[in-house]
């Protein structure tokens, strides 16, 4: 059960990402407090579990556990960051979106 | 900044200048008199950097005594403090004292641990701040004896930070020492001390500080953490990234 649960766990992982990428890809969605949110939660995760980057392609990679999880997370922090000087800085995010920016800069 | 164990982005000066994480509004109110009650501070070989967010700090928390000071604003006032800190850290143009690294780092654990988790793990950041103090107080230990409030409130946020690692051990026998040097008795005696270096009084501050002082003071234990829910993640060791 509990090894059908994590498989099932990594294809929605799988599809997070892909719709994710859809919007990171468009940036008038990629700017939106959702993606932003999802983006670095996504990073967040990276640092444990395997999942594809988003801020590069392909999706379907053989990625490494430990040390090449933080490289892919570092990529989504940077992804972020990217978002963030199109949206102005961090304190300009903060201004309209709060718990964004409290979000993005822990 | 949990994730990658560094700020990521810059931090807005105290007057809130610049374009990185702003201060909380009581950040901003006029810290002079606290120098001023405190005139030991200014003796010692402390980083301005340093000192002036801990003053600024220790401001904030003695308002906040008197005026509520809501979580959200705690929350703020934690992730720009811990920036401002790592900041000037790593923009420090030569090794700084043992006791500014000392005062810097425990500075950050007593704002993760009155903080607690926010919305990530902060365990690796934490387990990576504790042993940079650590090595500091050690040597700050071996070449100065600070033997007042300043020592009891390292020891303080050392033995909260430190349960379930090896630091422990070292930092209970060493509150064992300072306490019968200072001639203390009980926790009210840490308190006092305590509370005239840096604290906010929060629902569980006590819950998370004084059981290890207890056990400090009951001379049939052993320097083991005491059986207590101790409060947060950082319990987590070995947490890397690599």
């Amino acid at each position: 059960m509990a090894q059908r649960g994590f498989h099932t766990s990594e294809l929605l992982m799988a599809d997070s990402v892909a719709l994710l990428r859809r919007k990171v890809e468009d940036t008038s969605l990629a700017v939106q407090d959702g993606t932003m949110n999802s983006v670095i939660t996504l990073a967040t995760i990276e640092v444990s579990l395997f999942v594809a980057p988003l801020f590069r392609l392909p999706l379907t990679l053989p990625f490494k556990f430990g040390k090449g999880n933080t490289a892919i997370a570092a990529m989504h922090v940077d992804g972020v960051k990217r978002l963030v000087e199109l949206r102005g800085g961090i304190n300009a995010v903060r201004q309209t979106s709060p718990l964004t920016a409290r979000m993005v800069s822990w | 900044m949990l994730i990658m164990g560094h700020p990521q982005f810059e931090a807005q000066n105290d007057a809130g200048v610049g374009h990185g994480i702003p201060p909380v509004p009581e950040w901003q109110l006029d810290s002079t008199p606290l120098h001023d009650d405190w005139p030991e501070l200014n003796e010692l070989d402390i980083d301005h950097e340093v000192r002036n967010v801990f003053m600024r700090l220790r401001s904030v928390f003695q308002r906040a005594q008197r005026i509520p000071f809501p979580s959200t604003r705690l929350h703020d006032l934690t992730c720009f403090v811990i920036h401002r800190l790592l900041l000037s850290a790593s923009s420090a143009a030569s090794q700084p004292s043992p006791l500014t690294e000392c005062l810097r780092y425990a500075t950050i654990l007593y704002m993760f641990i009155i903080q607690g988790p926010t919305y990530f793990s902060h365990a690796v950041i934490f387990t990576r701040t504790l042993n940079q103090f650590m090595g500091n107080f050690e040597q700050l230990q071996a070449t100065q004896n600070l033997d007042g409030p300043l020592d009891v409130w390292f020891l303080t946020v050392g033995m909260a930070a430190s349960v379930g690692t090896p630091h422990y051990r070292w930092l209970a026998g060493k509150a064992k020492t300072t306490a019968a040097a200072l001639d203390m008795a009980g926790w009210g005696d840490t308190l006092v001390r305590v509370k005239s270096v840096l604290w906010l009084e929060t629902q569980q501050s006590e819950c998370v500080f004084r059981p290890h002082w207890d056990a400090v003071f009951n001379e049939e234990s052993q320097p083991e953490p005491p059986d207590i829910p101790v409060y947060m993640s950082p319990g987590v060791t070995g947490a890397s990234f690599i």
